[in-house]
């Protein structure tokens, strides 16, 4: 199976994309056809994901199936993709909702119907979001990274609500933006690092060096730099204001697919590229990007509180919920990284699973303001039953999945990496809990409002279906996924501090002292 | 003494004015085939076009030559130069002269203003073009931009019986008159400095330093900019772009934007890089200047316009600075950056004037903003198409525009001039939000507001074969050197090298 | 070298008071006539610098050429014979400012440049048949250049100004 060890990565990214142009090819009107090659590619995408796991050695914490080819050779940017511990949760995370995405979609295309755009779109969105996982190169890295970018553009654009122009400019003019300095900092990493090179394993045995290849002075202005990009994709306090937005306007599974997985990709920024190739600048700013970490988290669990529409209070938990997440990073410990790594699949599946679940109340209700839902315990009781059992997950009840991770991002600010203030990063610990408090109170909140109760006289005559199949198919790994996350959440931390911890060995050993 | 002993007639180096030998040449042919009878220009079209593919296989094998045996040459007294960097614009030209050809038969067709001269035209001015792409002394400069210029200005004029194109017309000729003047001013004082107008003989002289004064040659160097700045549509020279582009045919504007954009380059980094080079750190902070001028200016006015022509005039302004950039930094990574800019830049250009050409209908009417509204719907080929173009000019990974511009500011980074990268940078993100906007239009916007006019219902775009083959042409270079950029990022660097 | 000095002076002196007279005279056949003695002094100061030909070419084609089509442009268009007020307008201040402004930056970049020498060096005077055996050899190449130029232009005004020929409009459908 030598030829699966080089080949599977690139197919599970580039099947998606054949699977897109093949879309494109079949007429408009057969439009059965059309999902099903969607289907089928992103389900050929997803066994080879799983192959991948059949065949991963599970001890090793280094890059697996790796592929090291010439690509631009005049630019000295590499065709390098490989996987790790960090990075294969994520790219699973992302088959799959991929996948489960398409068949939520099956039987409701969001208005103005267009299977075969919005599955275009999707497929080529997934080729993206996995080369960004997979790869080990910072213009590959930039490349998949921006390719992500027009996809969400135009599903946000073409089948969002009301603001949907505004929000879909804000998005792409942000996260442009953002990949600008992005850009710029990748530029300046290329040519003060010697020998030139974009290769991320090489800067990052740079970074780790006992001798500074890239002055303190030049590394902050990098950082900086590379904070932007990553940051407003989080996206992380000040930077936040284009997600509330953007989610609120965009269709169902473009939620679905912002939430779970492109958010993924600035935090997953931070891991792979800023922490290890600038460990010190990484260490100068940590303070502060652990101050904005907790502003967002209390921040977002305020915002919650004052909204009034469902789908734009679940984006704004997103903005506390990746703050946990960007708190474990500026700890800049083993343990944080590992709280950040399983916070962002913990964030991906469980409010993915929210908004697949306000997506199908508001079709119900054709409303998502809240003071007009209710009772949909009553009145859909499966389908309230699964929404309790996200939003728990969601304010961090143990043994579900938003747990683990949120815990053990506090715990690491308990005790973050030397050389950072203790008594500064438990004092965001304390924040954090507060916030983990407030996030219980809007979460209730929302429940009440949304679950129980009485349903309102509007509906009373309506019969409103509950949970049918195609969203059975595509729920039920997610919920499971919730609770054994929560249950066995070794499952992602083995992965992953098998990859972590070497990782700090070799970089945070010099820069940080240990 | 009436006879003069006889005049030894020079050796003929005809390889080396091969390509323009053959457009200039095919222009001829098309004049002599409309004296003898007029037959439907599309034969002239025909002609053209075959002469524009010869003249690119001989480019071809210049290039060939000149990297293989690495013997860049001067030919006829210096006058011109057969090297690495002449033979890949050269080619480029005829890329975009072939284009051109494609792009126009339908085009005029339709309007009902197709004359075979127009060829003839376009020819002679892809020759000037060449010329300027291989001149070498700075009187062959000035002859090669009067002969693409004196072109352009009747091709602007075209539409005779449409005063926006007559107005494009004179305007063109007024401005372009003055920035020859003033580019001919800078020769001249070059010459007082030097005693020379060879540009290699120029570095020569600096280079054993007895130039007598260099206030009079940083003087002509200013002037000499500015003149070329006019062409490439430079910030502060940029002022009749827009009117130029907005009233000119469509297709004449596709192939002015690149052709001209191309010789203007061109002569710009022979004229510093090669005779001016030991000036460098004049020059260098003024194209810095001009660069981030011409990028912010081209992208920030864009924003205000509601024509999608004009918009894409002020976007071409915009591509200028970056492809400034490039010599601005002043590093072979620049200057490779910014060849293969141009090329990039000569197929997106040409594409998405294309695609607008035949979207404005007959008489030129739907150019506005407002027409585009849901184009999608009305003609999704089309739409794509040229939201595609929008996008890589945008620079969206993926399509030549972002390798292009990486590739320009790897130079300026390898440079270590960061704030020029930086401004690069924001500008492109600036001009990215009216790419995005014109997509929302033809997207994102069936509804019509309130007091707004909806557009009007019209009949499916005919396609042309030309057209088609033009814009399957520009689409699929797009892509691939977006992707496999690697062939041509190393014929650029060629380029540059050989000097 | 005194009688070319006074010579030259004069003649500086006529083209500058010619000039200043061309810009600011309201008659407009006037101007044409100052036109003509400015472009007539400069054909005067190459005959001084020895360059006879390029001097004699001055005097055919601007003031053969290009003064007399001016006159003839004044006459065959309906402008006044007389004095003009459109002559005029009231940008003559920053006109005469810019003009003050590049006549400055031109005179100092000129002085600093030779001004220090008082001899005029000639390298050696151009005789006709020298400047066209160089035109033949060194400079063929423009030279041909030009004449695709001209045969440009040639086509470009034919195309514009001509009527198209009712015979040989083809009936064009019309597309839309």
């Amino acid at each position: 199976m030598d030829w699966f060890d080089s080949w599977a990565l690139s197919l599970a990214v580039f099947i998606p994309v054949v699977g897109a142009l093949v879309i494109l090819a079949i007429p408009k009107a057969r439009e059965y056809q059309i999902k099903v090659v969607g289907l089928v590619a992103s389900i050929a995408a997803l066994i080879v994901g799983i192959g991948i796991l059949s065949r991963w050695n599970w001890d090793d914490g280094g890059y697996q199936f790796e592929v090291n080819k010439g690509w631009l050779s005049a630019i000295r940017s590499n065709y390098h993709i490989a996987l790790d511990g960090i990075s294969l949760p994520l790219f699973i995370l992302t088959l799959v909702i991929v996948v489960l995405c398409i068949i939520y979609s099956w039987n409701h295309w969001p208005e103005p119907r267009s299977p075969k755009m919005l599955l275009f779109l999707i497929l080529l969105l997934e080729t993206g979001m996995l080369g960004t996982f997979v790869s080990l190169d910072l213009i590959l890295f930039f490349v998949f990274f921006e390719v992500t970018l027009l996809p969400m553009y135009f599903i946000i654009g073409i089948w969002g609500g009301e603001q949907r122009i505004y929000a879909s400019i804000k998005f792409f003019l942000f996260t442009l933006f953002g990949s600008a300095f992005m850009l710029v900092g990748f530029l300046a990493l290329f040519f003060l690092s010697e020998p030139h090179t974009f290769d991320i394993v090489e800067l990052s045995a740079n970074g780790g060096a006992a001798a500074a290849v890239i002055s303190s002075t030049a590394g902050l202005w990098i950082f900086a730099g590379l904070f932007l990009g990553f940051a407003i994709k989080v996206p992380m306090f000040p930077l936040h204001t284009w997600l509330p937005d953007a989610h609120t306007q965009a269709p169902t599974v473009g939620s679905v697919i912002l939430a779970a997985i492109l958010l993924k990709l600035g935090t997953y920024g931070f891991v792979r590229i800023a922490l290890p190739i600038l460990p010190q600048a990484a260490h100068s700013w940590a303070p502060w990007i652990g101050l904005l970490a907790v502003i967002g988290i209390i921040y977002g669990s305020l915002c919650c509180l004052a909204q009034t529409d469902l789908k734009r209070l679940i984006a704004f938990s997103s903005v506390g919920h990746m703050g946990f997440v960007m708190l474990g990073i500026a700890t800049l410990t083993p343990v944080g990284i590992n709280a950040a790594i399983f916070g962002m699949i913990a964030h991906g599946v469980v409010t993915g699973m929210l908004f697949f679940v306000a997506g199908s109340i508001h079709e119900r209700y054709h409303t998502r303001d809240m003071s007009r839902l209710g009772g949909m315990l009553s009145s859909i009781p499966r389908m309230g039953g699964v929404f309790v059992l996200v939003a728990f997950a969601s304010l961090g009840l143990p043994a579900l999945a938003g747990f683990p991770g949120e815990f053990t991002s506090m715990l690491a600010s308990f005790e973050p990496a030397g050389g950072l203030s203790q008594s500064l990063f438990r004092g965001f610990m304390i924040a954090a809990a507060v916030g983990t408090v407030l996030t219980a109170g809007y979460m209730l909140y929302m429940l009440q409002r949304v679950a129980q109760g009485e349903v309102p006289g509007e509906y009373a005559g309506h019969h409103l279906h509950d949970i049918e199949a195609p969203e059975y198919v595509s729920w039920t790994p997610l919920i499971v996924l919730t609770v054994a996350l929560g249950i066995f959440p070794s499952l992602v931390f083995n992965v992953t501090n098998s990859s972590v911890v070497p990782m700090f060995e070799q970089i945070f050993h010099h820069a940080i002292g240990g | 003494m009436l006879i003069a002993d006889a005049i030894a007639a020079p050796p003929s180096d005809w390889w080396a004015i091969a390509p323009q030998l053959v457009l200039g040449g095919t222009a001829v042919v098309i004049i002599l085939m409309i004296c003898v009878k007029r037959v439907d220009p599309g034969w002239n079209a025909l002609v053209a076009a075959v002469g524009t593919v010869a003249s690119g296989v001989f480019a071809w094998e210049q290039w060939r030559q000149v990297t293989t045996d690495a013997n860049p040459r001067l030919a006829y007294s210096g006058m011109i130069a057969v090297d690495g960097f002449s033979a890949f614009l050269v080619l480029v030209v005829c890329v975009a002269a072939f284009l051109g050809v494609l792009l126009a038969d339908q085009y005029f067709k339709r309007e009902g203003i197709d004359r075979g001269e127009y060829y003839a035209l376009l020819l002679f001015s892809a020759c000037g073009m060449q010329f300027m792409a291989a001149a070498n002394n700075l009187v062959m400069v000035f002859v090669a931009l009067e002969l693409l210029s004196i072109c352009l200005y009747v091709l602007s004029a075209w539409n005779r019986d449409d005063s926006r194109s007559q107005e494009a017309g004179a305007k063109y000729l007024l401005l372009g008159a003055y920035s020859s003047a003033i580019l001919l001013f800078g020769i001249a004082l070059l010459y007082g400095g030097t005693g020379t107008t060879n540009l290699a003989r120029m570095a020569e002289i600096f280079s054993e330093n007895v130039t007598r004064e260099p206030g009079l040659v940083l003087l002509g160097m200013v002037f000499v900019i500015v003149g070329l700045g006019f062409k490439i549509a430079a910030v502060p020279f940029h002022m009749w772009t827009p009117d130029v582009y907005q009233g000119a045919p469509t297709p004449v504007v596709g192939f002015m934007a690149s052709g001209a954009k191309i010789a203007g380059f061109a002569g710009l980094f022979r004229v510093l890089e090669t005779g001016l080079a030991a000036f460098e750190f004049d020059w260098q902070p003024l194209l810095v200047g001009l660069a981030i001028v011409t990028m912010l200016g081209g992208s920030i006015l864009a924003i205000a316009q509601r024509d999608v022509k004009r918009m894409l005039a002020y976007s071409s302004i915009a591509h200028a600075g970056f492809i400034l950039t490039g010599l601005a930094s002043g590093t072979a990574a620049g200057v490779r950056g910014a060849l293969f800019y141009l090329v990039a830049y000569v197929f997106m250009i040409a594409g998405a004037f294309g695609v607008v050409a035949l979207l404005a209908r007959r008489g030129e009417r739907y150019t506005s903003l407002d027409d585009y509204r849901d184009m999608f719907r009305r003609e999704p080929v089309l739409a794509t198409v040229l939201a595609f173009f929008l996008f890589a000019m945008a620079g969206i990974p993926g399509t030549s525009g972002f390798v292009a511009k990486f590739a320009v500011f790897t130079g300026v980074a390898d440079a270590h001039q960061w704030v020029l990268l930086t401004v690069g940078t924001v500008a492109s993100v600036i001009s990215a939000y009216f790419y995005l906007r014109l997509v929302v239009y033809m997207y994102m916007r069936p509804e019509v507001d309130e007091g707004e006019a909806q557009p009007a219902a019209l009949p499916r775009v005919r396609w042309a074969p030309a057209t088609v083959v033009a814009l399957v042409l520009t689409v699929f270079f797009t892509i691939q050197l977006g992707i496999l950029p690697q062939g041509l990022l190393d014929m650029a660097g060629k380029a540059t090298l050989l000097f | 070298m005194v009688g070319p000095n006074i010579a030259f002076w004069i003649i500086a002196l006529v083209m500058a008071y010619a000039g200043v007279r061309l810009v600011t005279t309201r008659n407009v056949v006037h101007a044409a006539l100052y036109l003509m003695i400015v472009l007539a002094g400069t054909a005067a100061i190459f005959l001084l610098l020895g360059a006879e030909f390029l001097g004699w070419t001055q005097v055919l084609v601007y003031i053969g050429a290009i003064v007399v089509l001016f006159l003839f442009g004044v006459m065959l268009t309906r402008a006044t014979y007389g004095e003009s007020k459109g002559l005029d307008n009231d940008q003559r201040v920053l006109a005469a400012t810019v003009a003050v402004i590049v006549f400055l930056v031109f005179a100092g970049a000129m002085w600093k440049a030779f001004g220090a020498s008082t001899e005029i060096v000639l390298e050696k005077s151009t005789t006709v048949s020298e400047l066209g055996r160089d035109l033949m050899t060194n400079w063929v190449l423009p030279f041909e250049a030009v004449s695709l130029v001209l045969l440009a232009s040639l086509i470009g005004a034919i195309t514009l100004a001509r009527r198209d020929d009712p015979e040989h409009v083809r009936d064009r459908g019309v597309e839309r």
